[in-house]
């Protein structure tokens, strides 16, 4: 039974986007789920919404991204290939 | 035009058509749950920026063979290409380090495991506190590792219960079973850091600064390159 509401309480921590939603905890522990389990809940979420990340990271990342999707872009053979069936056919086609 | 409200399999679909330029969409919506994840492997911004800069680059040269199993989000197969990059530039070092935690946090945190009432500082303050989120994450990365990865699934990744079942391949039963118990041991991660900390605080006092510093220094084993 704590396993279904601790899975539950997961569930509504994540959609609730706060880091201590207080009617939620409320709610909860009214419900009979440990104390310990539900800070252990929201002390995982916490951690693991942070740190920051820094701008300069993903811009730089964004950048390098853009440089493959220009490549890919510019690249002639980019665009979806014949099947080999098709290019013996019509070499063969060419032949006649 | 890119179209944000788009699923990740409809995306992925027209990157294939030829469309790469959605590829922008997938990295807006994935950067930063990638780096935090590679945080939590490396606890090093360094590292995290890497690994997270080169899982998208590979994952926009390879996105072509993704295949979705259960569900329509892309991240189960982006935690794995950055946690095998992960693995390869930890594999000899020893990433997280003994937290250190003043007096007050200690004891907050050590009342907040067993009740959140009256807790003091606030829960709401102390969850949100840098040190406290930075020994948190070292607890988790101290998990064995299916409770680790299921945490990360859900809390990082924000994948739902099924689609945690498909990509771990357990019932869905057996999840909730699983963070469970990994709640559990995560209580007791958090606490022995915490004993740890205060273990290193208690050296440094009493004019026995140099002590706790040298501790502090054999205990962070710093290793990196």
């Amino acid at each position: 039974m704590s396993e279904e509401m601790l899975s539950e309480f997961t569930r509504e921590l994540i959609e609730s986007d706060e880091p201590f939603p207080q009617d939620l905890v409320k709610k909860y522990i009214a419900l009979g789920v440990p104390e310990s389990e539900i800070a252990a809940v929201l002390l995982a979420r916490s951690a693991l919404t942070s740190p920051e990340v820094p701008l300069s990271a993903m811009q730089e990342s964004e950048r390098r991204i853009g440089e493959l999707v220009h490549q890919a872009a510019s690249k002639p053979d980019s665009a979806p290939k014949d099947s080999g069936i098709k290019r013996t056919v019509r070499r063969i086609f060419r032949r006649r | 035009m890119p179209n944000e409200g788009e699923s990740d399999r409809q995306l992925v679909g027209r990157f294939v058509a030829g469309d790469t330029a959605i590829f922008t969409v997938l990295h807006k919506r994935y950067y930063a749950k990638i780096y935090r994840l590679a945080y939590l492997q490396t606890n090093n911004a360094d590292d995290a920026e890497d690994i997270a800069s080169e899982t998208f680059l590979r994952a926009f040269q390879r996105l072509k063979q993704v295949t979705f199993t259960g569900g329509d989000s892309i991240y189960p197969w982006l935690h794995r290409i950055a946690v095998n990059l992960s693995i390869d530039l930890c594999r000899d070092k020893s990433a997280h380090q003994i937290v250190s935690l003043d007096e007050e946090t200690a004891a907050g945190m050590t009342h907040l495991v067993e009740r959140i009432e009256d807790t003091k500082p606030s829960p709401f303050e102390l969850v949100q506190r840098h040190e406290v989120q930075d020994l948190v994450r070292s607890a988790i990365a101290g998990l064995i590792e299916d409770q680790r990865d299921v945490i990360a699934y859900r809390f990082l990744g924000e994948l739902s219960l099924k689609e945690t079942a498909e990509q771990m391949r357990r019932s869905e039963q057996a999840i909730k079973s699983l963070l469970h118990r990994a709640m559990i041991s995560l209580r007791q991660e958090i606490l022995k850091r915490v004993s740890a900390s205060e273990r290193l605080r208690l050296l440094g006092r009493g004019g026995q600064k140099n002590v706790g510093g040298d501790a502090l220094r054999i205990h962070k084993r710093i290793d990196r390159k």
